[in-house]
């Protein structure tokens, strides 16, 4: 296998034990489903409440495309679920209850988010951002609920009207913390 | 503490002449957390470092629960005046920050800087904190819970008040290199999640001086001048009298 086919099966394996996490637990029903256009869906899962969930990654980077492909798949799905339910009258979805869409991906701009809200203000559309941390015991791959951006947030300043960069700043030298035990006043 | 009843008359009492208006690059707002005596030890020993390098300070903070890191309320060292307020409302925290620069200025010619704790209960719930939030300033500390508390210190501001300019001050940590991790960290979370940039005001060290400051009530800069700590407070306050408009009259001592 290829280092990078061995990445992203690995990605893949972490995602899937930890889409459980996200505050909904999911039982996985179907992987790597050929959707609306043969597009692929990464996982179709199930909410206790018979909620379908439709989980979409973007390994690359979530941008307004993904929200787009996420939106249309979803909807194939819901199209779908009274269908499968005549198949497995057992599997417990609830055909008149939209599905969840996740989208899953290592960054998503405020623009994606503010789309994502506006798409979907029942909150039924969620955005994970995932990012591989380092630990003594290896890498470990964190995964964020982002909340939308408030509605009606006033505009920040121009863009020319900002300080250019945060950059870190300070007359001190390393020295000049020789023998300071660090915090050391109460909280 | 006991205090005067003029010393918080001015919260309570209708006015009698109107309050001269603040000039907002002037008040440096600090959230603040009711009883964060590490942090009102620093504010106070910066606002005296202020006015050692020439430029005339005040404090304005909401009232303590307890123990204050200042002698009394008043003008106290190097002229520095601490005025406590209760109910420590945004409005009256400006109201009361507008006056202190008025009286500060009033006696000197240099410009003065006003240094505002403000609750960071308050960020959320007042309305119209505007020109109190044009500067403001986090006292930053690498605790992933503090940076949690700052970080909704940070977003309230930029939701009440989104063209305030927005500066951090790292304290507790044990190095330079921490120091410069913790605040790249929260620019990279502004950055990224409020579209913001941070100027940074350098780190200041809460060392044994800074625990001695808050006993002895007795400023650092001047019951321990030349220690790191001391260095520290003024490399802080020449680059907040710089980006005020203003250059430090003394230069910090190395």
């Amino acid at each position: 296998m290829e280092p990078r086919d061995a990445q992203a099966a690995a990605l893949r394996r972490e995602l899937r034990s930890q889409l459980g996490g996200l505050g909904v637990p999911l039982q996985i029903l179907a992987e790597d489903v050929a959707g609306e256009s043969d597009e692929r869906i990464a996982w179709i899962a199930m909410a206790p409440d018979g909620r379908a969930c439709v989980v979409l990654v973007d390994p690359d980077g979530g941008d307004d495309a993904l929200v787009a492909r996420g939106l249309a798949q979803r909807a194939w799905v819901q199209a779908r679920i009274a269908d499968w339910l005549q198949l497995a009258p057992g599997l417990g979805a609830r055909a008149e209850l939209r599905p969840r869409l996740l989208l899953l991906a290592p960054e998503f701009s405020r623009l994606t988010r503010v789309a994502a809200r506006e798409a979907d203000p029942d909150g039924l559309l969620q955005l994970v951002r995932f990012r591989w941390s380092p630990t003594a015991n290896g890498p470990v791959l964190r995964l964020d609920r982002l909340e939308p951006p408030p509605p009606g947030r006033p505009t920040p300043p121009a863009e020319d009207e900002r300080p250019v960069a945060s950059v870190f700043r300070s007359g001190l030298g390393e020295r000049d913390f020789s023998g300071n035990g660090g915090a050391t006043t109460p909280r | 503490m006991a205090r005067e009843r003029s010393d918080v008359a001015h919260a309570l009492l209708p006015e009698r002449e109107p309050a001269p208006a603040a000039d907002a690059a002037r008040l440096v707002c600090v959230p603040i957390a009711a009883r964060d005596v590490a942090r009102s030890a620093l504010l106070w020993n910066l606002a005296v470092e202020l006015a050692r390098q020439g430029t005339p300070a005040a404090l304005v903070v909401p009232a303590p629960d307890g123990g204050a890191a200042w002698p009394a309320p008043g003008r106290g060292p190097l002229g520095v005046e601490v005025v406590e307020v209760a109910p420590a409302s945004l409005a009256v925290l400006a109201e009361t920050a507008g006056k202190a620069a008025a009286r500060a200025a009033a006696r000197s010619a240099t410009p003065p800087l006003v240094l505002v704790g403000v609750p960071l209960a308050s960020l959320r719930k007042d309305a119209d904190a505007g020109s109190l939030l044009a500067r403001v300033l986090l006292l930053a500390r690498p605790d992933e819970r503090e940076l949690v508390e700052t970080w909704a210190a940070l977003d309230a501001v930029v939701e009440q008040a989104p063209a305030a300019a927005l500066g951090a001050c790292v304290f507790g940590v044990r190095s330079l290199a921490d120091a410069r991790r913790t605040f790249e960290s929260l620019a990279a979370l502004a950055e990224l999640e409020l579209e913001r940039t941070l100027t940074s005001y350098g780190v200041l060290i809460d060392d044994v001086h800074l625990s001695r400051s808050i006993v002895t009530q007795r400023p650092i800069v001047l019951a321990q001048p030349g220690t790191p700590a001391a260095r520290a407070l003024a490399d802080v306050a020449a680059m907040l009298i710089a980006d005020a408009g203003g250059q430090a009259a003394k230069q910090p001592e190395r």
